[in-house]
């Protein structure tokens, strides 16, 4: 039961306060370029929605962070809840001219809640009229006659470029004041800034004086204004002095005091008598160089370190070049910067270490080391040059180690990449017509068959070849018959021309060969027992055999019986032979 | 009469090359006074005549690289690769454009290995080498036919293992040439949508200069496959070209 009323006052809590309101304040609406503005956009309402903030383009807006605040209160029974979330921004105008700035806008609920915009005049710095509106309520200026003044003095008002200039803040006083004073330094663009502790307190001509000294180093040249610094201090009201109770319950009032601006010309260094390798560094100088070991094996690191010490804007020395031969392998040097401001003067040492790692054993050297400045005391340009130094190099391991060894510094060799692009274009083309993928060309697959085919057909036509020497048998058989009866014709047509011995020859010939070519053998090597035998074995006609085998030893006989030439009848002879090879065929052999 | 028609056909065949040739220095100087989008056009004109080579795909390709067209310039660049692919500036700028897209799945070095020997030979020079090879070993065969010796017995064997791989290696690759289309993304972030339709929310997106295999098209959709990511998707059809010499 508790607990539900508990719920229901904190939901009617919620409920109660839907609404938001969104403000934002400035802390001055005219303001000088350069000068920086303070902006305050506070969220207060139930729900705390993410604040939206309006392009600003003529400023530069820092953010300043951000608070939260929450109340609760109960008015007349109901408890409201309310949180303030405040925004604060810094913005520097980066022009002249009346802005705007935009409202600052927040969502809930689809309900847009906004600020009012507001107006910001910027004039131009110095010369023109400051906004003289009361800050902290009762500001009254007072003139530097009075009781109590503040006063900007330059220890010289011509200097050259980074040439330290001694600024001291004074606040002359006869009266006291009370409570700690609010100082805003005076506006120094252009000037290198070092501010020189602690503050002087001495007295002069009646007043009490605290004095504020700052160093500063023109960055370049022409005529500058040191703006106005001002102080804001309490000091007892005027006539209550010698009232006990007045000056006891006296709180003082607040006033602002405020210097003159002050000009100062900054003059360029001179051209004369400029050396060609001027490091650009004004101050006044001394140079030490010196190596940390004087012994050492090759690949071994060493310490080279010059240190340029004296008076000026120590920050600003620039680097000494080292004329470093290709024994020495140089890393990245490093710097270190030592500050001192005793004596309202900024000395210090800027210290330049390089390691050297030396390539090569024997006597090296490390060669002087020039270094060009401007002495701002003497007003002239001064070279300091350093003795060369001698080390002594003994062989050592090897390079790679010594990689391993000092992997964070780089090589100074090698290539150097800046930057990387497409390749370039192509200058000369080959166009071909047409781009055609081959396999797909019917010419192309015609080619590659072309081999095949050939090769097929080789192989087919030897082939037949063994295949037709396996029957030359009948081959020679079948054409024996044909062949036999053609030479037999022209036996006999060449008859009359031809000796008698050579006709008896080519006849035995012509039946030899028949037989032979239809027995498959040697027509050369035949016997008449030979034909005797086959033709019977083959043919079954004894007879026929028997008297082919007569006429063939008939032929034989004539031959060789010279007798017997006379007589012969060798047109009957040939048509026997005939008759008998007609025979044979028909008997199938 | 025969030298006039002799005549004739050099000019046919010639012309149309010293043409190429003049237009292709044109556009080349369009190029190196800066002047990309004409001579990205010129170069598009040149490729349109037919005059299709590397050198056209590639100095197209710097051009659209010149013109932050990153999805055409990588589409070219795969083309000129196709027509060229042992040519080192082609290869290094199709890195190069290819880094400018964020690719969710890196090749390592052993892929990158297989494929620059895979694809280190045209079709083209591979099909000439497969024929040169059938053509050696079909001569071997037949001088065998007349003399059966030792040597030519081990020649025939060696030509007909060298034969027997390249076959296979081309018709592996002429299967590929046939039957994947691979495409590049050509517009800026291309949303993919699980159906063909435009109601369809998309799945995911596509970088430009992304390439994707083409499975399917329907009407004026594809369906595309990421083979890295081993996803599939509908997109539009004129967001992807396709890689296509």
């Amino acid at each position: 039961m508790k607990k539900l009323f508990l719920f229901l006052i904190l939901a009617a809590g919620l409920f109660a306060a839907e609404e938001i309101t969104v403000s934002a304040v400035l802390d001055k609406n005219i303001v000088e370029a350069g000068d920086q503005l303070t902006l305050r956009v506070s969220v207060t309402g139930s729900g705390t929605p993410p604040l939206k903030v309006p392009q600003m383009n003529d400023f530069n807006v820092y953010n300043g962070g951000q608070s939260t605040q929450s109340n609760f209160s109960m008015v007349n029974g109901r408890i409201s809840s309310s949180t303030t979330v405040n925004y604060s921004y810094t913005l520097s105008p980066k022009g002249q001219g009346k802005y705007t700035i935009p409202s600052f806008t927040v969502e809930l609920k689809g309900k847009i809640y906004k600020s009012e915009p507001l107006q910001v005049e910027v004039i131009k710095g110095g010369s023109a009229p400051k906004n003289t509106a009361p800050q902290g309520g009762g500001n009254t200026p007072l003139s530097s006659s009075g009781e109590i003044f503040v006063q900007v003095t330059l220890n010289s008002r011509k200097v050259y470029v980074n040439e330290p200039v001694i600024m001291s803040f004074g606040l002359f006083r006869r009266i006291n004041i009370l409570g700690q004073p609010q100082y805003s330094p005076s506006d120094t663009t252009g000037f290198w800034r070092e501010d020189l502790p602690p503050q002087l307190n001495y007295n002069k001509d009646g007043y009490s004086v605290t004095e504020l000294k700052t160093a500063l180093f023109p960055a370049q040249q022409g005529e500058f204004t040191i703006g106005k610094a001002s102080l804001v201090c309490t000091v007892p009201t005027q006539g209550g002095n010698d009232d006990f109770f007045g000056s006891f319950f006296n709180n003082g009032k607040n006033i602002s005091l405020e210097s003159k601006p002050v000009n100062i010309t900054v003059m360029p260094l001179p051209l004369e008598g400029k050396p060609a390798d001027f490091s650009g560094t004004v101050g006044r100088l001394n140079l030490t160089v010196a190596l940390d070991k004087k012994e050492v094996k090759t690949n071994d690191a060493v310490t080279l370190t010059v240190t340029l010490a004296g008076s000026g804007n120590i920050k600003t020395i620039a680097e000494p070049k080292l004329l470093l031969s290709d024994e020495f392998k140089k890393y990245e040097t490093v710097s270190e910067i030592n500050i001192n401001k005793e004596n309202y003067e900024v000395k210090g040492a800027k210290i330049f270490k390089t390691v050297l790692v030396p390539r090569k054993a024997g006597k090296l050297s490390i060669p002087a080391v020039r270094y060009s400045y401007f002495d701002y005391g003497e007003k002239k340009y001064k070279t300091l040059i350093s003795n060369p130094i001698s080390i002594s190099v003994t062989q050592g391991q090897k390079e790679e180690m010594s990689y391993s060894s000092l992997p964070s510094l780089a090589s100074p060799e090698g290539v150097k990449v800046f930057g990387s692009d497409i390749r370039h274009i192509k200058q000369t083309g080959s166009f071909s017509y047409g781009k055609h993928l081959f396999y797909r060309s019917p010419v192309y697959l015609a080619l590659s068959i072309l081999p095949f085919i050939i090769w097929l057909a080789l192989l087919l036509f030897f082939k037949y070849q063994v295949s037709k020497e396996q029957n030359i048998a009948f081959f020679k058989a079948s054409r024996a018959y044909s062949r036999s009866l053609k030479c037999l014709k022209k036996v006999s047509r060449d008859l009359a021309s031809k000796k008698q011995e050579k006709c008896l020859g080519e006849l035995e010939n012509i039946f030899a060969e028949y037989i032979g070519d239809k027995i498959n053998r040697p027509a050369a090597g035949l016997s008449v027992s030979d034909i005797k035998s086959i033709l019977a074995e083959k043919i079954k006609d004894r007879d026929l055999a028997d008297s082919a085998a007569g006429l063939f030893e008939e032929l034989h006989f004539n031959r060789f019986a010279p007798a017997r030439k006379e007589s012969t009848d060798i047109s009957g002879l040939a048509s026997s032979i005939k008759e008998m090879i007609i025979k044979i065929e028909k008997a199938g052999l | 009469m025969k030298l006039l028609r002799v005549f004739f056909l050099l000019t046919v065949v010639f012309i149309p090359g010293l043409f190429a040739e003049a237009a292709f220095d044109e556009a080349n100087k369009l190029y190196e006074t800066g002047k990309y989008a004409e001579a990205a056009a010129a170069y598009n004109n040149l490729l349109n005549s037919g005059n299709k080579s590397a050198e056209v795909y590639y100095n197209l390709g710097n051009a659209y690289f010149k013109e932050k067209k990153t999805g055409l310039a990588i589409l070219n660049y795969e083309k000129a690769l196709k027509l060229s692919p042992r040519d080192a500036d082609i290869k290094y700028n199709l890195e190069f454009a290819g880094s400018f897209i964020k690719e969710s799945a890196v090749e390592d070095t052993v892929t990158k290995l297989l494929n620059s020997f895979y694809y280190y030979l045209t079709l083209n020079e591979l099909c000439v080498m497969l024929a040169l090879a059938f053509f050696a070993l079909m001569g071997l065969l037949i001088y065998r036919l007349f003399r059966k010796d030792e040597l030519s017995y081990w020649f025939t064997f060696s030509f007909s293992v060298i034969f027997g791989l390249i076959f296979v290696f081309s018709v592996l690759r002429i299967f590929e040439n046939e039957n994947t289309r691979s495409a590049i993304v050509i517009e800026p972030s291309v949303e993919a949508r699980a159906a063909p339709l435009e109601t369809n929310p998309a799945s995911f997106t596509i970088p430009e200069g992304k390439k994707v295999l083409i499975l399917n098209s329907r009407k004026d959709w594809v369906e595309i496959f990421l083979k890295s990511e081993n996803m599939k998707g509908w997109i539009k059809q004129d967001a992807i070209a396709e890689i296509m010499p």
